[in-house]
């Protein structure tokens, strides 16, 4: 359902009953804050997954999500070629967490697609101006290429896996159903798993890699707000943090405006399109 | 590095931004109604508290094996005070590698900051800490791996991860096996940020045994079978490499991390597959709380 659909779906009432308050679609303001039904939750994850799974499965694939995955009017993937990998283990983790995040996807689709309001198709995607605009916001130059090499892979990696943990671990609180609950929560750790390698990896890539990442790090904590969201590949004295967290050993967490501010590149509020997608992400919540 | 580089900031629990709900401040709408299932069926007479003192126990163990090293001293010198019962085993470690020894230095601040921080959330409830004892319980894990009679988990960098591997997966089942079963919404995000936090340090040590090669791969590989074979045998455990490639991530077919019942974790670190065991392994006088049997 697109969105203009969607809205007027809302407005003759097939919401139905527990339909408080409604987003007047484009507007991107709400009139109410409210929670988000467990679909509503599984269907902003989903975007990220198809971000997450494009990315991987093109850079090691050089195909993206296969068509029978992304819906009947999926958006366009701008970007993404197979990366030219010079460590085989490297390439065998890389294509795993492929794998993994199309399973994501094909998971998210088949869990919600019987629920009112959900936007089951892939949203357009960037992966080539986006990333000039990361790199750049980080200080790495103006043509950051992540499919260039494989360091270059690994640090567009890192940019994604730990706000896919922040965004999971922050949807917690959100989920009402048990079965529900315990899926977002495997599918938390998993996203961790991935987090934990790619910080392995670049840490044994060398300093330009190390201060990438921090650089990266720095640059997704500008445009989230100043809740502490982030802690770097290496802090200044030094030590390596393999697991970004609080002093309670928590992992942080980011509502789902703080995840579109990174993934829209925009520290605003209101936004609702912009970065890793130029039309916004679909489902009821698409603004910061 | 002396103790109080690793005493962690003691907060109280929920305090800050742990109580910032994520609710949309700019873009929610309440679209109806997917009514909440039933909790998930958790023993009789369990409630919260009681789960939240499980996963003491087993942060206790974490904490001292980590700690210990790193500093070579227990978390009763780290944190300056007396956390209860002895523990046996463990020493420093002479890592050959410097990032990997201080990825270990991290996650034994976080293993730290989880005793700290389970502990101040339960105040006068919190179950001291066990008798651990890292010599039988290695000894009992190595024999049914075939790691040879002489394992010293602390001898090496390779045989430290080796041991580590051990532990983190089993964390993240056993907080994933949790989460559906708290009822409090701020224990349970709690619950679901140190999951996270046990996922990545797993993520870490995997990562690292894949990269050292056919033997620790093998070895990491004979841990994940014992695993799976204590806890009920249904494959819920996955070691390092499948089918001839890297397996860093272990998860079903969506994808999705395994969870454990606290019966199955217990036969883990009781080293005993059993029902009704309520000591052995890691663990030679049980474990305090009102979960304590397998």
């Amino acid at each position: 359902m697109n969105r203009a659909l969607m809205a007027t779906a809302v407005a003759a009432g097939m919401a139905g009953a527990g339909c408080a308050d409604i987003v007047p679609q484009g507007l991107g303001l709400a009139l109410t804050p409210g929670p988000l039904t467990d679909p509503a939750v599984f269907n902003f994850a989903l975007n990220l997954e198809y971000l997450e799974a494009e990315y991987y499965l093109r850079g090691t694939s050089g195909q993206g999500v296969p068509d029978g995955d992304v819906g009947p009017n999926p958006g366009v993937v701008t970007g993404g070629r197979q990366v030219a990998f010079r460590t085989p283990y490297v390439a065998e983790f890389m294509a795993e967490i492929a794998n993994d995040e199309l399973h994501h996807v094909q998971f998210l689709r088949r869990t919600i697609h019987n629920s009112p309001l959900v936007e089951l198709g892939r949203p357009a995607i960037d992966l080539e101006g986006s990333f000039r605009a990361a790199g750049q916001a980080a200080g790495l130059g103006a043509n950051f290429d992540p499919f260039a090499d494989e360091n270059s892979f690994l640090l567009g990696a890192f940019l994604f896996e730990d706000v896919g943990v922040t965004a999971y671990n922050g949807a917690a609180k959100l989920i009402s159903g048990r079965d529900s609950l315990e899926a977002a929560a495997g599918i938390l750790a998993v996203e961790a798993y991935h987090g934990a390698l790619i910080r392995t990896q670049i840490a044994e890539s060398g300093e330009e890699a190390i201060k990438a990442a921090n650089a990266i790090s720095a640059a997704r904590d500008t445009l989230d707000g100043p809740a502490p969201t982030e802690q770097g590949l290496r802090l200044e004295d030094g030590r390596f943090i393999i697991a970004p967290s609080d002093a309670n050993g928590a992992a942080f967490k980011r509502t789902v405006q703080q995840v579109l501010n990174v993934v829209y590149l925009s520290p605003d509020k209101g936004v609702g399109f912009g970065g890793f997608f130029p039309k916004g992400v679909n489902g009821v919540v698409h603004h910061t | 590095m002396t103790a109080s580089e690793l005493q962690p900031t003691r907060r109280s629990m929920f305090s800050g931004h742990a109580t910032a709900v994520a609710v949309a401040a700019g873009a929610a709408v309440v679209v109806g109604a997917v009514p909440p299932s039933g909790a998930r069926a958790r023993p009789a007479g369990i409630n919260d508290q009681d789960i939240l003192n499980f996963a003491l126990n087993l942060e206790y163990l974490e904490g001292e094996f980590y700690t210990r090293a790193i500093t070579g001293q227990g978390l009763d010198q780290a944190l300056g005070s007396a956390l209860g019962g002895q523990v046996r085993g463990g020493r420093q470690v002479n890592f050959s590698n410097p990032i990997h020894r201080s990825f270990m230095d991290d996650v034994a601040r976080n293993e730290m900051a989880h005793v700290n921080f389970i502990r101040g959330a339960l105040g006068g409830n919190a179950v001291a800490r066990p008798t651990i004892d890292f010599n039988t319980g290695f000894a009992a894990v190595a024999q049914a791996a075939n790691l040879g009679g002489n394992f010293d988990p602390f001898a090496d960098e390779q045989s430290f991860f080796i041991a580590a591997f051990l532990f983190e997966d089993v964390g993240v089942t056993a907080y994933k096996g949790a989460a559906p079963l708290l009822r409090s919404r701020e224990i349970l995000q709690a619950a679901a940020g140190i999951e996270a936090v046990e996922a990545y340090h797993a993520g870490c040590i995997r990562t690292v045994l894949y990269k050292m090669g056919a033997g620790a791969q093998q070895a990491a590989g004979a841990i994940s079978r014992v695993r799976d074979k204590l806890s009920g045998g249904e494959g819920n455990d996955q070691g390092v490499v499948r089918e001839g490639r890297a397996n860093i991530v272990p998860g079903n077919e969506n994808a999705i991390a395994y969870s454990r019942t606290p019966q199955h974790v217990l036969n883990i670190v009781f080293a005993n597959g059993a029902a009704g065991v309520t000591n052995g392994g890691f663990f030679p006088d049980g474990i305090n709380g009102k979960l304590q049997s397998t």
